[in-house]
């Protein structure tokens, strides 16, 4: 049934042609739903900006727009479609006047218990470089640079979430890594890195 | 160059600069810890909403109650969304678990209708008749039926899914006389950061916890929307600096509307918008309102 409905759709336009992990036919249910992506994308959420304080009303307002609407899911990446609704969220998060923009110190609980005092304070401090280094770029940019390269979404699904053409999203994500470079490693001899296009 | 639309191909960041990738590295560990997904997974349950076993945290170094669960606890399989927002009885919740026999899907404690959620016998004292358990006024109802996992294999960063553990409803404490005042909110708690603050601990050791009053008080909306007043009230008693006074407020709004208070459910309502103008339940009280 399910290959039958996939056979007869014309393939999205840059859609690859097998699909990706991720890549669904039919959504799933709401519990799998939560249970695989939830924590996802509650960091997907603080690194579009949001801070911890607000990520667990963000991601459950995301969680209630997901539940509302997965009965008329209609699109093919259910992971595409969950990161799109919580872009959307961040970005409006952003925008409302009562967002405070605060140091973060954010994710550090995550880190082994066995780090060192020192280690930790290293890590706060690249951590808080690289999340300003984010904050930096334009919305959009970071949000196909997070989609892309931190929740491993492919360039199509990251095309579905942001509903730009692909080869949008391949602009942005290059023109993020370029700032990113430029702001975290300025100095670095760059003979190691291969770049296309 | 660009290439064309058809073959585009962008190598990861990892594969490509690795100095620059270990620069961001730090960015995969925003990760909710436990505290914090249990509390989101008992939020949710509190809306109706079908969860399932909550995700286990991917990265957090296992805390003492997460050992403990492990361990010599984990003899009785208890959700994480019940011990996070409530975790300081395990004794007695063990307890109430092996002395009742049959055990119910966690994810349906307050969820599925056809999951056979009920409230809690000393709720229903004070109704006259069984609880038909229904969505709170204003929350869509739940959709998904089967909470069984699934077969399809997990992205490569995904947790990968647990089979569906069980717990048995606690049971509350006896109800008080009621006794509806005008509750002031509580804005340092409801949901915000993560984590149990101590203030959150029952005073007593025969205390409900904070999920079990409102999931009772959830149920009870649509029969008596008294008594879900009353458990309200007596949250805001109990845990006055709690993590679901967001949801504790929702269930008080519907219950005043409900009673025909519509001036009292305005004036709460006004105070939740101030308290939390972040909520995920603005447009839910917006409707209950209309």
């Amino acid at each position: 049934m399910l290959g039958d409905q996939k056979t007869s759709l014309p393939p999205p336009r840059g859609a690859v042609e097998e699909p990706e992990p991720g890549i669904l036919t039919a959504p799933p249910a709401f519990p799998e739903i939560f249970q695989q992506h939830a924590q996802f994308l509650w960091r997907a959420l603080m690194n579009l900006g949001v801070q911890r304080h607000d990520a667990q009303d963000l991601c459950q307002e995301v969680m209630l727009i997901a539940h509302r609407r997965l009965p008329t899911f209609q699109g093919r990446s259910v992971r595409a479609w969950l990161y799109g609704i919580c872009v959307r969220k961040a970005s409006e998060h952003r925008r409302s006047a009562r967002v405070r923009r605060e140091v973060p110190s954010d994710g550090l609980d995550q880190l082994g218990q066995e780090e060192t005092q020192h280690d930790l304070l290293e890590q706060r401090h690249r951590l808080r470089r690289t999340l300003a280094a984010l904050d930096a770029l334009d919305e959009a940019k970071r949000a196909a640079f997070v989609l892309y390269e931190v929740e491993e979404l492919t360039l199509a699904e990251v095309s579905e979430a942001l509903d730009v053409p692909l080869q949008t999203v391949y602009s942005r994500i290059k023109a993020a890594r370029e700032a990113l470079r430029a702001t975290l490693t300025p100095n670095r001899d760059k003979r190691g890195v291969r770049e296309t296009g | 160059v660009k290439p064309a639309d058809d073959s585009f191909d962008l190598p990861r960041l990892v594969e490509t600069d690795p100095g620059l990738a270990e620069e961001l590295a730090l960015l995969k560990t925003q990760l909710p810890d436990a505290s914090e997904l249990a509390l989101l997974t008992s939020r949710l349950q509190l809306q109706g909403i079908d969860v399932a076993t909550p995700p286990v945290a991917q990265t957090a170094p296992p805390s003492p109650w997460q050992k403990w669960l492990l361990g010599g606890g984990g003899a009785v399989a208890i959700g994480l969304g019940l011990w996070a927002v409530g975790p300081a009885k395990p004794t007695a919740l063990t307890e109430r678990t092996a002395a009742l026999p049959s055990a119910i899907p966690a994810a349906s404690s307050a969820a599925t209708p056809a999951s056979g959620a009920r409230i809690s016998p000393r709720a229903t004292r004070a109704e006259a008749a069984p609880v038909q358990p229904g969505p709170v006024d204003g929350v869509a109802p739940p959709v998904a039926e089967a909470a069984a996992p699934s077969a399809t294999a997990p992205p490569s960063d995904s947790p990968a899914l647990a089979p569906p553990r069980t717990v048995t409803l606690p049971l509350s404490a006896p109800l008080r006389e009621a006794e509806p005042g005008a509750a002031s909110l509580a804005p340092t708690g409801g949901g915000r950061g993560g984590g149990v603050s101590s203030g959150a601990r029952p005073p007593s050791i025969d205390a409900p916890t904070e999920i079990e009053l409102l999931r009772d008080a959830r149920l009870a909306l649509k029969r008596s929307p008294a008594t879900a007043l009353e458990l309200a009230e007596r949250h805001t008693r109990t845990y006055p600096s709690g993590k679901l006074a967001q949801e504790r407020e929702l269930i008080a709004v519907s219950a005043l509307i409900a009673l025909g208070r519509r001036t009292a459910a305005l004036g709460r309502a006004a105070r939740f918008e101030q308290a939390f103008p972040q909520s995920p339940y603005r447009k839910q009280l917006a409707e209950l309102l209309r």
